[in-house]
């Protein structure tokens, strides 16, 4: 039984072994042989310069962000802690009046119960109600926040010296 | 011909002219086994640009960078095949025609010459391909059954069939001699 062309091309030991000892089998080898080396000896022909053209139009470009990606980043990064930090200190500054606006409401409850005379405490009061003046003018956080503090440092001065005048 | 690895590479990295280099390597082989095959050069030409154009789109599909040159030339196969399926219709010599060429058709220089460029020449474009994947590219008779959408069967008989033929009209020359 001969090998089939394809047993010939790609043979095993069993076809090997059968082709060693078979001059037809040989015979169409050499003729499947010569077939393949003719194709190397065949005439190479070359496309036209304008094929490369079209060719060169669909090739893939090359990501350029490498150049770029690494200073984005760091910008991006910049911005996004930019914005945390303002935010949160926005809001603990936020906190920070309101306690400071609480703290202002009792000392001036503590002072309206007390029913001082005027006299006692005029001076003061013209010093709160220019505070109260900026107040409403300013528009910072921190500002406001020194503010209510001077605000707060003049009542308790009040409360502290009306105190001191009934212990005596 | 076979294109370098680190060419390859180079390509997938995104490097411009290692694609100019790679098409300037590849291009007349691919070229060239298309127009055998088709027998047209404005059609081999655009098979073989698409095949390119294929290749360098999909390139990181491509696991073995060795492996390359067979991967395109079996893209231009496979769309050499998809043309000659599209064009069938048109195609009027057929494998029944070609059955019944006789020695005396043939020239007899050339069969010394080139065996494979006259066995080539008598050929429908589908068998050119078949006979071409078989003998040259050394694929399998399963491997042009995917190619081809046939049967191994029917590439089996179209190889043993042509070779068979070559082999008649060679002893034929050597009986005249």
């Amino acid at each position: 039984m001969h090998c089939s062309d394809e047993e010939l091309l790609h043979s095993d030991t069993e076809a090997q072994l059968h082709i060693e000892s078979c001059k037809d089998c040989q015979q169409r080898l050499l003729q499947l042989q010569m077939l393949k080396a003719d194709a190397e000896s065949l005439t190479e022909y070359q496309p036209s310069d304008f094929a490369w053209i079209r060719v060169k139009a669909s090739i893939p470009q090359k990501k350029k962000r490498h150049a770029f990606m690494f200073p984005l980043s760091i910008a991006a990064s910049v911005i996004v802690t930019v914005t945390l930090t303002l935010f949160i200190n926005n809001k603990w500054q936020d906190h920070n009046i309101e306690q400071l606006v609480a703290t202002s409401n009792a000392y001036e409850q503590q002072l309206v119960s007390m029913q001082l005379p005027s006299a006692l405490v005029g001076n003061n009061l013209w010093e709160i109600s220019q505070i109260d003046i900026q107040l409403n003018l300013e528009q910072s956080k921190r500002s406001q926040k020194k503010l209510w503090q001077k605000r707060n440092a003049t009542l308790k001065q009040v409360l502290a010296t009306t105190f001191n005048n009934e212990i005596i | 011909m076979i294109v370098n690895e680190h060419l390859v590479i180079a390509m997938k990295e995104g490097n411009e002219q290692s694609f100019s280099s790679c098409y300037k390597q590849l291009s007349p082989l691919i070229y060239s086994i298309v127009f055998r095959i088709c027998g047209r050069s404005a059609i081999a030409e655009e098979i073989m640009q698409d095949s390119f154009i294929q290749a360098f789109t999909s390139l990181p599909q491509l696991k073995d960078n060795k492996h390359f040159t067979p991967w395109i030339k079996r893209i231009a196969f496979n769309k050499t095949m998809t043309h000659l399926n599209k064009i069938k219709h048109e195609v009027a010599a057929t494998d029944e025609h070609l059955g019944s060429l006789k020695s005396d058709d043939l020239d007899g220089t050339l069969i010394h010459q080139n065996q494979l460029a006259f066995l080539m020449g008598h050929l429908s474009a589908e068998a050119k391909l078949i006979i071409w994947l078989f003998i040259v590219e050394g694929y399998s008779h399963k491997e042009i059954a995917v190619i081809t959408n046939k049967t191994q069967s029917y590439s089996k008989s179209i190889v043993s069939r042509n070779l068979e033929k070559l082999r008649n009209i060679e002893k034929g020359e050597n009986n005249a001699l």
